[in-house]
């Protein structure tokens, strides 16, 4: 799940050059337009660790509130994302606070993995 | 009357004789064969060992061959030499020599009635740790496979007066958003039990599925519940979906 660091300073990269995150809107496993040269393409469409796809997203709501960019790991079709709480909070603790319902990674939308770039 | 046979032992039965290889008794009455059968318990151990003195009676329906060991009395069936030995008590034997074995019990009747009924207690320890190492298996099965999901769904008790449903449904059709930008998501609610979910994308709907919904109650609130995406709960007039809220765009969507 270090993928998730590498593409969040991708994305951070782009939005101190540009002046703005990149334009949302695009299907998991869609390659976000505008981050050729920022993204390996190739891992951003392929299936997660845990299942599911990367999907980019800003002005996201997500559990209650909206987030101006945000990565989500995403099921699609057959392929879902991991509901299993003890990997899920394990990933969390790795990365956050270590409870799925507060920080920078909690799980928003029927349960999806999200990484908060900007509140 | 018994035809008896001693081999190795002496005229009173009591002492192991190496000179006395086999002597023929003659026949005997049953008092004279348990005085005999008696005595020869108590012969010396060591020379018991060492000479195996033995007596062959023949009945009128069987031919024993009798060994003593430690004051008891180990029966041998003279016909079938691959028969294993059976302790006997002297009456027992005196029975089997003129009857059946299948009448026979070698055990005194009064010894026999005194002990309890035969029981299979390592049956049961067996059975017991049999039923302990499954559930063990069990539980490692379990502890191993068994997965706690985030998605845990409450326990909806579902509408079914009609009127009700129809009233509620005809009421609840339209279409819900958490907004009209990009990134904002969409539910459409028919009044004929489907629902579908999807969000404003740049070129259009993304993550757009379809599910059927039925209208219930979970905690005190209305609710509409899917079989594939989880419960949407109606507060108000608006609809509360993972903690976002959508509010109602128009009436109905379009079927």
């Amino acid at each position: 799940m270090n993928d998730l660091r590498v593409y969040a300073g991708a994305f951070q990269a782009y939005a101190q050059e540009h002046g703005d995150w990149p334009p949302g809107g695009t299907p998991p496993g869609t390659f976000p337009p505008g981050m050729e040269g920022y993204l390996s393409q190739t891992n951003w469409e392929r299936i997660t660790p845990i299942g599911g796809y990367y999907q980019f997203a800003t002005q996201s709501p997500q559990g209650g509130g909206r987030y101006a960019a945000v990565i989500i790991i995403a099921s699609v079709g057959a392929n879902r994302v991991s509901s299993d709480s003890i990997q899920l909070s394990d990933i969390d603790r790795k990365f956050d606070d270590g409870n799925l319902s507060t920080g920078n990674f909690f799980l928003g939308y029927r349960n999806y993995p999200v990484f908060v770039m900007e509140h | 009357m018994y035809n008896v046979t001693t081999f190795h032992l002496g005229p009173d039965g009591r002492r192991a004789s190496a000179s006395s290889e086999s002597a023929d008794r003659g026949e005997f009455n049953a008092a004279e064969l348990t005085v005999l059968l008696d005595a020869f318990t108590e012969i010396d151990p060591v020379d018991n060992e060492e000479l195996d003195p033995h007596i062959l009676a023949a009945g009128r329906v069987a031919k024993l061959i009798i060994r003593t060991s430690r004051g008891r009395l180990q029966v041998y069936d003279g016909r079938d030499h691959a028969a294993p030995a059976v302790e006997m008590t002297v009456p027992a034997i005196l029975e089997r020599l003129d009857q059946l074995p299948e009448s026979v019990s070698p055990l005194p009747a009064d010894a026999e009635a005194g002990q309890p009924p035969p029981t299979a207690p390592h049956r049961g320890i067996a059975f017991a740790m049999l039923l302990v190492g499954l559930a063990l298996n069990g539980y490692i099965l379990y502890s191993v496979f068994y997965v706690e999901s985030v998605n845990k769904k409450p326990d909806v008790k579902l509408i079914t007066d009609s009127d009700e449903l129809k009233t509620r449904q005809g009421v609840l059709a339209g279409v819900y958003a958490t907004g009209g930008r990009v990134g904002d998501r969409v539910i459409e609610v028919s009044p004929t039990g489907n629902i579908r979910f999807y969000e404003i994308g740049a070129k259009g709907p993304i993550n757009d599925t379809t599910d059927t919904y039925r209208m219930g109650r979970h905690d005190g609130l209305l609710c509409l519940s899917t079989p594939g995406s989880g419960v949407v709960d109606l507060v108000g007039e608006t609809l509360v979906y993972f903690k976002d809220v959508y509010q109602k765009r128009r009436p109905s969507p379009k079927e």
